[in-house]
């Protein structure tokens, strides 16, 4: 429960933590040691092949991937799980719904006055899949991008000829999230500064000052904005324009480990159709 | 002239407060320190010199070309602008990609930005953040950055909102050291401060600003030592000065200095004297 997190402040720096490109970039491990291409190369094929299965039990033997290739790449296992749960989890807590719309064998009525809501052993069985696919997706994108720094990751999608204008997109979204939660983050420090009793645990309050800090947030954003535009019309700003420097060549080893994930991805897609 | 501002008005729709009838030029090679209080309109005149915002009435011309015309954007190469927060300039992945955002979006070639980066870079004693991520910077850092991304294109006039603000003082005398060699260079400089210590060092014309409008406009020198022109702006002369001013009050006949170097050699002169 230790990792659980106990504040505002403590879920704006776990954001942070998760959202920080390359935090782990500098640790002597697996991925850190793989060419950026061959990770984002492995990354995606372990999440493609995640997408055509329908079972628990192979998205449940995929999941090994990501958890396994934290611990080899020294990301904190539980750290890393707690983190990569709780960010999705509003997004997956929002396709509830299914385990009483999806039609099947009910395993359990509820009645609310003259709605009668069956749950249905189909509609678990979606909805546990739903809720695997996204932690398995999300887990695989933060191995990325916990082990990448963003010059990084810009330069392997530009290897790959991702549009120019997805790659400024990316990164000026990268930077707008850091000073949004920097923002933040400065917003709560001066509440805290003002509060005179010291609670361990979020409750009603807490929720209603994040609700006011989330609303002037917007505004504060807005306004950088303005700022950031006129910043970059002083130095030229007219077409998306950007400049990455070449990164190095892929070596065996990096097309050896792209080509064991492959396989790895292909022969768990094969097996899931298979059996 | 490099600037030349007619009848200047601008309000923001939002607050209805900007600047109204400002008429300022400047010449080649000048230093100029927009002075006020918050709120008096610095940040505003400074972003209508700069062409990024228009005024609703009166003309600004730079280097001859009116900040609306079309062909205004091949002037604003010749532009530098530091703005007051670096983080509202940095949005690249790497301090060489910031650094070269100008250079790139005027269209050199690889190897001249490649150039012009590392010119830039070296001439704020930043070439060592050059493959870092800006976003992981201190504030200095980032200030020296966004510098150098003003400057990357060598330009002509520069200007600069309240360079010296939160910054240490070493790092307010390197800034200090490197304005005077942009100077030196022939650079037309227009900083908006409040910051009267470090002004001194950085430009030798003055113009006052308080709601929105010019109320004085004269050399440094005489507005730094006007203490009762500045009292009216919520502004106080350099602390050295104003140690001298009480001295001149004792009836102790003093120049009045704006520096520490200045304060030396007058009170050697005057030891020599006694």
């Amino acid at each position: 429960m230790n990792n659980l997190p106990r504040s505002l402040k403590d879920i704006f720096s776990g954001l942070e933590e998760l959202t920080t490109s390359g935090r782990y970039a500098r640790r002597d491990g697996l991925l850190q040691s793989i060419h950026p291409a061959a990770r984002l190369g492995s990354v995606a094929s372990l999440i493609v092949a995640s997408l055509f299965m329908n079972h628990v039990e192979s998205l449940l033997i995929m999941a090994l991937a990501p958890v396994l290739l934290s611990i080899a790449s020294r990301i904190p296992p539980a750290r890393y799980l707690i983190s990569t749960t709780l960010i999705p989890l509003p997004a997956t807590l929002t396709t509830i719904f299914v385990i009483f719309l999806t039609p099947g064998t009910p395993i359990a009525t509820f009645s609310f006055g003259w709605v009668m809501m069956q749950v249905t052993s189909e509609g678990i069985s979606r909805f546990i899949v739903f809720a695997l696919r996204v932690w398995y997706c999300f887990a695989c994108l933060s191995l990325l991008t916990l082990t990448t720094g963003i010059e990084g990751i810009i330069g392997m999608l530009a290897a790959f000829r991702v549009p120019v204008v997805i790659l400024q997109l990316l990164s000026l979204t990268y930077r707008y999230i850091h000073l949004t939660i920097g923002e933040a983050a400065r917003m709560l420090f001066a509440r805290e500064a003002r509060m005179h009793r010291q609670r361990r645990t979020m409750n009603a309050t807490d929720l209603r000052g994040l609700a006011s800090i989330l609303s002037v947030l917007i505004l504060r954003t807005l306004e950088r904005g303005e700022r950031v535009y006129m910043a970059m019309k002083a130095r030229g700003y007219d077409h998306m324009v950007i400049h990455t420097r070449r990164g190095s060549p892929m070596r065996a080893r990096d097309l050896i480990f792209l080509a064991c994930i492959l396989t790895f991805s292909v022969v768990a897609l094969g097996a899931s159709i298979w059996f | 002239m490099v600037l030349i501002a007619s009848d200047v008005c601008y309000r923001y729709p939002s607050s209805g407060f900007g600047v109204q009838d400002i008429s300022l030029s400047v010449s080649t090679g000048e230093g100029v320190g927009l002075l006020g209080p918050n709120g008096a309109g610095k940040s505003t005149l400074l972003l209508l010199l700069s062409g990024l915002i228009k005024p609703d009435s009166g003309v600004v011309s730079v280097f001859s070309s009116d900040t609306r015309s079309r062909g205004f954007k091949e002037i604003r190469k010749r532009i530098g602008v530091v703005f007051q927060d670096p983080d509202d300039m940095l949005f690249n992945s790497t301090v060489y990609d910031e650094v070269a955002y100008a250079a790139v979006n005027s269209g050199l070639t690889d190897e001249e930005v490649e150039e012009a980066v590392k010119r830039a870079l070296s001439s704020v004693d930043a070439s060592g953040l050059m493959d870092r991520e800006p976003s992981r910077l201190s504030f200095g850092e980032k200030r020296r950055v966004a510098l150098a991304s003003a400057l990357v294109l060598e330009p002509d006039l520069l200007l600069m909102d309240e360079p010296t603000a939160n910054l240490d003082n070493s790092a307010r005398r390197e800034l200090i050291s490197l304005v005077s060699r942009l100077r030196r260079r022939g650079v037309t400089i227009i900083i908006s401060s409040h910051d009267v210590e470090a002004l001194p060092g950085m430009v030798d014309r003055a113009v006052l600003l308080r709601d929105g409008h010019i109320v004085a406009d004269g050399l440094l020198r005489s507005i730094l030592t006007d203490e009762e022109l500045l009292a009216g702006l919520r502004l106080e002369p350099p602390q050295i000065t104003q140690l001298f001013l009480r001295l001149r009050e004792q009836k102790i006949d003093l120049d009045l200095p704006l520096t520490i170097e200045e304060a030396e050699k007058e009170i050697i002169k005057v030891s020599k004297r006694v």
